[in-house]
């Protein structure tokens, strides 16, 4: 009997064993698993209503800030698109937008943040680059500067992608002009041209910059290729004008700036720049193609003016400055046995008699404005000095 | 009783299914591998349950304070009518579920053999969204652990673990309600092993591990895995630049100590007030708060973190900082002293930031060669208050590496948050959590104490083996002649090549009565080896083999054969005797 109840007991034992081993826990790793599908299928559902809640929340105060952006109430706009991203954190419009509001308020370390960490999550995007193009501007790093420009150039953009890297570097020209960036400028601007459709404005302001830059060559060639597709752009005309004139060109350069004010461009500088060029014609004894007598009767003719811009200076309110004096003594000397003769016998003289004029042309300009003649003389010394 | 000790002190009776004994487990995982895959269904609830406090939490705000920025009506009266509220549940439904949640968790783990019942997860996650949500200044953090710690109790208690895994499953779950709240789960799982458990070894770091990864995953799949605030650029270009820092320590240190301070005495005062007085501790709290907020400071309210962010992009004028420091300190201290159930980290870390902020703009001003971005002393900052006032020195530095994921902002932070943690405990010598356990009536273990605490080791106790020990190969009539049998009770007799034994002087007597003078001492002795001690090895080492040895040889780590003396029970309650005597 006794032996009978041992085995049944060892029996329950070994069953409740088995069915700990084999049964509780793995049916309790079920259910838990079981649970746990469906408290994640709960929230999941949850986190939905959650974030179209945030999302629509978001939108609003968004719309409110970007009116605040277009208004320029940019206080506003800040506090707007801070509530609008405290709804959607990672909402990348959202975050551009308040950086734009905050560079309006002049808080550009902020919005450097913003879009730093936007250029981490879209390095290609040409907004963003753009922007944080421009603050580096505003905070004076060059490098920075050229470098977000050029990935902005390259980057991606979502419309009118041409126009808004023609755009980009158009600014970074401009900006690199501003900077004295020369050397740089120019080598946008020839990449830019290389990639310029055919829109005679463009070509024209193209041309303008080229100018700035000091490449009075490129800049001639841009503004004919302007004028040959639309050839009533008067200021085409004149910054063609202006080239050639810079160029040495002063035939070609009258036409241009003739043509310029006849077409009715109404720049009192364009008037004053044929001015120049005439005269420029008339004076520059350098020019090629032309005999001893004109060459002697253009010398004289500078002498001439060259005199009477020491007299001009001699009778201003403040007298001949003194750097002058040297000069003029050099000048009342050399008139008493300059003639035309001298000069077509004599090759050198003519230099050292134009290199006075020049002298004098340039010591002259604080104590008298120059006229278009004294003008042309200095062009002609800087072309003649540069080679 | 006093009833506000509830908080902690409330004697949980353990559940009916939790098993005493370890060996009562035989399943066919393992317990270890039980444990470690119950730990990844603890971070998985308590992940969800972090992300529904979340959505609750913001609920809460629009209900109370409405989307965009409150007006006055609601800055003065959403945080006191919530107070009230608050106080009714607190006193009446969920008495447990009062006050930040760190404590709660560790007398878990101390005194209710690791159960926390789920009700007070339910009260924790209902008075917390509505006190945060409300403006209270209170952060999610510290309810998140206590959430996360009471539903791993939950499931340990239905898993049937034994009652030394039920005491370690409640840190696993606060780890991985630490991490989700936080995002950060290398700060979560050093903090709960810094100041919730106090020890490292490889099975609870295992779990503590596998629940915060898998709490951050699912936190991360709802919530996305955005930082709570964008960093500014680290850099410090000049090592000058660490006594800037240097500087912001001993603010942060002043500070802490100060905040600490101020919370122990206020909370204490409270406590002192009649009974009644409770039900409107949180809403005068939340009342003074608004006060705070419609007088020109309303980023004092609830957590603040976008506020921490703007300070660190150089929002705020760092007079402002240091004015939303004090009034970030004097808002939090209402909260808490009040009770109001929510966490002190947010809080902790908007001071952190503000003060930070404001020293480093300050030192700027001062010193404008010397400090290069104010924004990265927020950060710093941040981690100076951690240091400081919750005296998670190890966390704090880990905190703002995660949280900058940049390494270059290391050694400003180490440095600072040292010259902060030194600074703060010579002022306030308690740290905060052990200020409020002991308000409460419980005497919790204290994590920086065991870390400081001075234990006896066997080098204190031990002395000058002497004639306590012997050469095995010495004539036994040699050893009697030389001490004129003038020998201690028991000796050691060392053995060649190596080894112990013992031998009783009453033994070694009747041997030269029985004529075997001329025997070596080694052929005279047998039985077991006698274990040794090593010099700095803890003293209670020692009451390992008390039982059974009176007398232990202490060898050199090196050379094991080199005796450094020897210790006896009356060595080592000497040494614990006067040991005591300096400790008082």
């Amino acid at each position: 009997m006794l032996k009978s109840q041992d085995v049944s007991s060892a029996a329950a034992g070994m069953v409740a064993d088995l069915r700990l081993r084999y049964v509780r826990e793995p049916a309790f790793l079920l259910l838990l698993t079981a649970v746990a599908t469906v408290c994640f299928a709960a929230v999941s559902g949850l986190s939905g209503h959650y974030h179209r809640h945030q999302k629509s929340l978001g939108a609003y105060w968004f719309k409110r800030g970007e009116v605040g952006l277009k208004q320029q109430r940019y206080e506003q706009a800040v506090s707007e698109f801070q509530l609008a991203l405290q709804y959607a954190p990672a909402n990348y419009a959202y975050q551009f937008h308040l950086a734009e509001a905050l560079v309006g308020q002049h808080r550009l370390d902020e919005a450097s943040t913003y879009l730093l960490s936007l250029w981490e999550r879209q390095p290609e995007n040409g907004h963003v680059n753009l922007e944080l193009a421009r603050i580096a501007v505003r905070q004076g790093d060059s490098r920075q500067a050229q470098r977000y420009y050029h990935n902005a150039i390259y980057a991606t953009w979502p419309t009118g992608q041409e126009a808004a890297r023609r755009r980009t570097r158009l600014e970074l020209i401009g900006y690199l002009l501003k900077r004295n960036l020369m050397a740089e400028a120019r080598s946008e601007l020839i990449a830019l041209e290389a990639n310029l459709g055919d829109d005679p404005p463009v070509r024209a302001e193209v041309g303008s910059l080229f100018m700035q830059a000091g490449d009075y060559t490129d800049a001639l060639a841009a503004f004919r290729a302007s004028l040959r597709s639309l050839s009533s752009n008067s200021s085409a005309w004149a910054g063609a004008g202006r080239a050639a004139l810079q160029l040495g060109r002063y035939r070609q350069a009258q036409h241009y700036l003739h043509v310029a004010v006849r077409s009715g461009s109404k720049d009192p500088d364009t008037t004053s720049q044929l001015e120049i060029a005439e005269w420029a014609g008339r004076l520059d004894p350098f020019q090629p193609r032309i005999s001893d007598e004109q060459r002697s009767r253009m010398v004289m003719e500078a002498f001439q003016i060259a005199g009477a811009r020491l007299e001009a200076c001699a009778g201003s309110a403040d007298g001949m400055p003194a750097a002058l004096a040297q000069p003029n003594a050099a000048w009342t000397a050399m008139k008493r046995e300059l003639t035309k003769r001298r000069l077509i016998r004599d090759a050198d003289l003519a230099e050292t008699v134009m290199d006075l004029i020049f002298q004098i042309q340039r010591l002259s300009a604080p104590c008298a404005a120059p006229g278009a003649a004294d003008k042309a003389l200095l062009l002609i010394g800087r072309m003649h000095e540069s080679g | 009783m006093d009833p506000a000790a509830d908080e902690t002190a409330g004697r949980e009776t353990p559940a009916p299914g939790t098993e005493s004994q370890s060996s009562r487990r035989t399943p066919i995982l393992g317990e270890e591998s039980f444990f470690l895959i119950l730990s990844v269904f603890i971070g998985i609830f308590a992940a969800l349950a972090v992300v529904c406090f979340r959505f609750a939490i913001d609920w809460s705000r629009f209900a109370l304070l409405g989307s965009g920025v409150p007006s006055t009506a609601r800055m003065l009266l959403s945080p006191a009518l919530a107070g009230l509220a608050i106080a009714i549940l607190v006193i009446h439904i969920f008495p447990k579920a009062r006050g930040s949640g760190v404590n709660q968790t560790k007398a878990a783990l101390y005194i209710y053999n690791g159960n926390i019942p789920l009700r007070t997860a339910i009260g924790k996650f209902i008075t917390s969204a509505v006190a945060i949500g409300s403006g209270h200044s209170l952060g999610p953090e510290d309810p998140s652990l206590q959430i996360g710690a009471s539903l791993a109790s939950e499931l340990g208690r239905r898993g049937r673990l034994s009652r030394d895994r039920m005491r370690l499953i409640a840190p696993v779950g606060a780890a991985a309600g630490l991490a989700a709240a936080f995002n950060a789960p290398i700060s979560a799982v050093l903090f709960v092993i810094e100041e919730v458990i106090g020890r490292w070894t490889a099975g609870i770091l295992g779990s503590v591990v596998l629940g915060a990864v898998s709490s951050v995953v699912v936190m991360r799949w709802f919530l996305g895995s955005e930082p709570l605030f964008r960093i500014p650029l680290v850099q410090l270009e000049r090592p000058s630049e660490l006594l800037a820092y240097c500087v912001l320590g001993v603010v942060g240190g002043l500070f802490s100590a100060g905040f600490a301070g101020a919370m122990g005495w206020l909370r204490g005062w409270c406590a002192g007030l009649p009974a009644w007085t409770r039900y409107i501790q949180p809403a005068a709290a939340g009342l003074l708060i608004g006060f705070i907020a419609v007088l020109g400071a309303p980023q004092v309210m609830g957590a603040g973190y976008e506020y921490i962010d703007q300070a660190m992009h150089g929002r705020f004028t760092w007079q402002f900082l240091a004015i939303l420091a004090v009034a970030k300190i004097i808002a939090t201290t209402l909260s808490s002293s009040t009770r109001t159930p929510g966490g002190m980290f947010a809080p902790t870390l908007f001071i952190g930031a503000m003060l930070g902020a404001a020293t480093g703009g300050a030192e700027r001003a001062l010193l404008p060669h010397l400090v290069i971005s104010p924004g990265t002393y927020a950060l710093v900052g941040m981690g100076v208050l951690f240091a400081g006032f919750l005296r998670a020195p190890m966390t704090s530095v880990f905190m703002a590496l995660e949280v900058s994921g940049n390494y270059a902002i290391i050694v400003p932070v180490i440095v600072a948050n040292t010259v902060a943690y030194v600074i703060a405990r010579a002022l306030q010598p308690t740290p905060i959590f052990d200020v409020l356990t002991r308000q409460d009536g419980i005497e919790l273990p204290s994590m920086e104490e065991q870390r400081e605490e001075d234990t006896p080791r066997v080098e204190d106790a031990m002395r000058p083996a002497g004639d306590r020990a012997l050469e095995g190969d010495e004539m036994l009539g040699q050893v009697w002649q030389r001490t004129k049998g003038e020998l201690p009770d028991i000796v050691l007799v060392r053995l060649k090549p190596a080894g112990w034994q013992v031998i009783q002087k009453k033994e070694l007597q009747r041997l030269m009565q029985d004529g075997r003078g001329n025997r070596r001492l080694s052929s005279l002795v047998s039985g077991e080896s006698v274990p040794f001690l090593y010099p700095d090895q803890p003293l209670d080492t020692y009451l390992r083999y008390a039982h059974h040895w009176k007398l232990l040889p202490v060898v050199n780590r090196a050379d094991f054969r080199k005796l450094e003396g020897v210790i006896s029970q009356s060595d080592v309650l000497e040494a614990y005797r006067s040991f005591g005597e300096s400790s008082e």
